[in-house]
């Protein structure tokens, strides 16, 4: 092994470890995978690394990733107008849709309030979101249900009650998805928070 | 009390069940050790070897096992061996006295891999690390713990938690919230010191600081209302020349009559909300209090001899035990950590006698000839190797 790394390679290495989730061992197993690699897989990489900058835009309304201004669920005039879903990531949403559940608009904040991290709530799509109120009633389809479904994390929940207390003058009524057991878990293997969280959110039957 | 689930219950009707031994160990890159698999009987079991050869990474292998996590450390990746990129630690946990074959055994596992991912089962199913605890019970007593008395109170904090985390269900939990609370609360006011946030801003962390808060405070409170008939018990059988050691719960919001620890929370939160945001960080918590040792009344930080000091750390010691044992319904596994060094004779007989009581205890040493010689002569010796090939175990004489 040479007492120094080429620049090239290095420079390679440090820039997949600064990778969410990605620690110096992979960084350089992926540098050493590429290496080897036949030159149009390589291409291929830095060909998708360059598209996913220069084609996907955030839509001007909700903020979820899309490839035109406004995103194909904005634009979608099948979707239920009156119900917003207010989420923490695009990848929410990918979640969210999956489910086929869920048939109103959706607006993506970019993160929760989380002070630790400099992140306030003016780093995030909450003005947008409260103008996206302001404007539908001014427009007379005021949103009959804001659903919030940032993650039900200490940031996420901090984030719901300061969404909820701007919300509410605004929209027809504001709730919060449940939390409780993951389907297919076993009650005994669940933990006390997530048990307690189930039993706090139950309903009759 | 028949058909109660209230947790306080379960100290007070303690069900008596049989007497379990740690069976076998086996480690694999645990810091030191390439490899070892060792196979352990009952009573005490005589650990000695040279410093730093590896006698306390097998008392660690076995905290590992009980709790999930290591008492030295909270970054799991450093446990792994050098050049290595796993570690995994697997215990049998059986009934004592039943014979070896016919013992059923419950199999423990704790595994961590080079980024620090961590997989714990019991009987080859993943479970959370509290599960380990209702399989193996173990109490520690490590020559560090002998500060506890006049160290700084994070000292005192560490130990309150982990005696209160057995007899509290969540307090894991609790502990972990409150932690990340406080350390965005602290942000915040950090920011809104510097003029960059507003004040308003704080209420989203309170609901979460004084529930996490309260549930600490009000477990620690019942703890030491567990504690003290034991800790009076063992500190009289050690000192019975001296007056009665008692605990003291020593916080900055301090119960009013009929508050609650969450009303008392809430008031003290209230009543520093100038000089908090004027500081930039949380003036009152279970993160500032601290526990108060006092022999006649009189704290003992202030006037206590050393030997004094010791008799009520080892007291404490043999109350967690009591407590314990009364608890589970059958006594922990006890590992002392070289502590007969930092004991003088008259103290050594009394945790020597608790010893003999234990159906199995794990007793590290350097100088096996410090050990009371009925306990030598009781115990099974095993000796530890260090060399270039890594840290190993021999049976043999002490
Ligand atoms: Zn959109």
């Amino acid at each position: 092994m040479p007492a120094v790394l080429i620049e090239p390679v290095a420079r390679l290495i440090e820039s997949f470890a600064r990778l969410p989730g990605i620690g110096p061992k992979t960084a350089q197993r992926l540098t050493y995978h590429l290496l080897r690699a036949p030159d149009t897989e390589a291409r291929a990489l830095a060909a998708a690394l360059i598209a996913v900058r220069e084609q996907v835009v955030f839509c001007e309304r909700c903020f979820n990733i899309s490839d035109r201004p406004v995103c194909s669920i904005c634009s979608d005039p099948g979707r239920d107008a009156a119900r917003l879903c207010v989420v923490e990531e695009p990848l929410d949403v990918l979640a969210l849709e999956r489910t086929g559940e869920f048939k109103g608009l959706y607006h993506v904040l970019h993160g929760a309030i989380s002070p630790i991290d400099g992140v306030g709530p003016e780093r995030l799509k909450i003005r947008q979101l409260l103008e996206r109120a302001d404007e539908a009633n001014r427009a007379g389809a005021r949103f009959e249900e804001v659903v919030i479904a940032t993650n039900p994390t200490l940031e996420g929940e901090a984030t719901a009650m300061y969404l909820a207390e701007r919300l509410e003058p605004l929209v027809g009524s504001v709730t919060r998805i449940a939390r409780g057991l993951p389907v297919g878990g076993d009650l005994e293997y669940a933990d006390e928070v997530t048990l307690i969280r189930a039993l706090q959110g139950r309903r009759a039957m | 009390m028949p058909g109660s689930t209230r947790a306080r219950d379960r100290v007070v009707a303690p069900r008596s069940r049989p007497p379990t031994l740690l069976r076998s160990l086996a480690l694999r890159n645990l810091r030191g050790y390439a490899s070892l698999d060792l196979t352990l009987g009952p009573g005490p079991q005589l650990v000695w070897g040279p410093n730093a050869a590896g006698k306390t990474t097998l008392l660690e292998a076995i905290v590992l096992l009980a709790l999930g996590r290591s008492h030295r450390t909270g970054a799991d990746a450093e446990l792994i061996r050098w050049g290595t990129d796993f570690l995994r630690v697997e215990g049998v946990v059986g009934i004592a006295g039943a014979e070896e074959e016919e013992a059923e055994g419950v199999a423990l596992d704790v595994s961590v891999q080079a980024g620090g991912r961590k997989r714990i089962q019991v009987n080859g199913v993943p479970r959370r690390p509290a599960a380990l605890a209702e399989q193996l019970r173990t109490v520690l007593f490590a020559p560090e713990e002998m500060l506890l008395v006049v160290g700084p109170p994070t000292l005192r904090r560490t130990a309150l938690d982990q005696l209160a985390g057995p007899h509290t269900p969540m307090y894991g939990s609790h502990l972990t919230t409150y932690t990340r609370v406080l350390s965005q609360r602290n942000s915040l006011l950090r920011q809104i010191r510097d003029g960059e946030a507003d004040r308003a801003q704080l209420r989203y962390w309170d609901e979460p600081f004084l529930a996490s808060g309260a549930a600490i405070v009000a477990a620690r409170l019942r703890l030491l209302e567990l504690l003290a008939e034991p800790l009076a018990a063992a500190h009289l059988e050690i000192a019975p020349a001296e007056d009665p050691l008692t605990l003291a719960y020593g916080t900055n919001a301090p119960l009013l009559p009929g508050e609650s620890p969450r009303d008392a929370l809430a008031r003290r939160l209230h009543e520093t909300a100038e000089k908090e945001a004027w500081n930039g960080t949380t003036l009152v918590g279970p993160h500032r209090d601290d526990l108060v040792f006092r022999i006649g009344g009189r704290d003992l930080t202030t006037f206590a001899s050393r030997g004094q000091q010791r008799t009520a750390i080892l007291a404490l010691k043999l109350a967690e035990l009591d407590l314990l044992t009364a608890l589970d319904g059958r006594p922990p596994l006890l590992l002392l950590d070289d502590v007969f060094s930092e004991l003088d004779p008259l103290r050594r007989g009394h945790l020597v006698r608790r010893i003999a009581e234990l159906p199995q205890a794990l007793v590290t040493t350097t100088v096996p000839e410090d050990l009371d010689p009925d306990l030598r002569r009781r115990a099974h010796a095993w000796r530890v190797i260090a060399d270039v090939e890594g840290a190993r175990i021999e049976e043999g004489e002490a």
